[in-house]
């Protein structure tokens, strides 16, 4: 015979689903930064073997000059040697997860060497992610350097 | 097919999208058309309008790197110091993920700055989700393109 469930019982079952459903969607979200951190190893190892993992094959990027990337005009950008960074952090990120799409607003600060000379540059970013089967990958992105005060 | 029922078929159809099998070409030209009724609401001063376009978790970016919320935006648009300028789209394309978009291109901007007529032209990008039958806006950017 089926025990008769007690009101109590459904309550405490509906706050461990809803519990488990905001886990499950800021895990969610905490992998997406995690992918973002490994996008900026990446970028300092110049490692386009794991960013071909990292963005979907459709991705664009559009740079702080207005100029617009196809995914294979992206990792050349990182491949040719004249591009040296020497550190690529983010300062600050958020992500808001919709589904089976992340979206991340952040900082990025990128150090390094182009064409002989150092620069430091501030940029505000957003990152749109959407989950495949094969999981996680960035489909847009887009900077503007903060000018701002 | 009678015209009765195509008629019939017609207005269900308007009245319930939802019932529609959308195929990506036609949520594309949705997409598009939102990003043009988005341009009329900004050179209109529309908030009511935008309010609808724009998702309550909305952020921008704007061509100085600064971040907005969705209250910031419209509060900004409603300024009465801001002089909404005449915007036209030069190129514009969208990809449809699923419930999820995005739109990419570039507006070309007529304004008068210190009495002096200027064109500007920035590249945007905008994600946009479904909800339901509705798309709104969860995040846009704009970078300056330099004159060359």
């Amino acid at each position: 015979m089926k025990r008769p469930v007690s009101l109590g019982a459904i309550l405490l079952a509906a706050a461990v689903f809803s519990a488990f459903a905001q886990n499950a969607a800021t895990d969610e979200g905490g992998r997406v930064l995690g992918l973002e951190k490994l996008w900026n190893h990446a970028i300092e190892g110049k490692d386009t073997k794991a960013l071909d993992q990292l963005l979907a094959s459709t991705f664009v990027a559009v740079e702080i000059d207005g100029s617009v990337s196809s995914k294979s005009e992206f990792l050349a950008s990182i491949k040719a040697p004249e591009y040296q960074p020497s550190q690529a952090v983010n300062e600050d990120m958020s992500v808001q997860v919709y589904g089976n799409s992340a979206v991340v607003v952040g900082i990025f600060r990128i150090k390094g060497v182009e064409k002989g000379k150092p620069y430091v540059h501030r940029e505000r970013f957003i990152d749109t992610w959407i989950k495949r089967d094969q999981g996680w990958q960035c489909v847009a992105s887009s900077a503007t350097l903060i000018t701002a005060k | 097919m009678t015209k009765l029922f195509r008629i019939a078929a017609l207005l269900l159809l308007t009245v319930f999208p939802a019932f529609a099998q959308n195929s990506p070409n036609d949520e594309t030209g949705r997409i598009i058309a939102l990003e043009h009724a988005w341009n009329r609401a900004i050179e209109a001063k529309d908030t009511k309008a935008l309010e609808q376009i724009l998702a309550p978790t909305f952020v921008g970016v704007e061509t100085d790197g600064s971040l907005a919320n969705k209250s910031a935006f419209l509060a900004s648009i409603k300024d009465p110091s801001y002089q909404p300028s005449q915007t036209v789209y030069e190129d514009i394309r969208a990809e449809i993920y699923g419930d999820t978009a995005i739109t990419i291109g570039v507006f070309r901007i007529r304004e008068t700055q210190k009495g002096k007529r200027i064109t500007l032209r920035q590249r945007f990008i905008d994600t946009w989700i479904k909800k339901g039958a509705t798309w709104q806006c969860v995040a846009s950017q704009v970078t300056l393109i330099p004159a060359k």
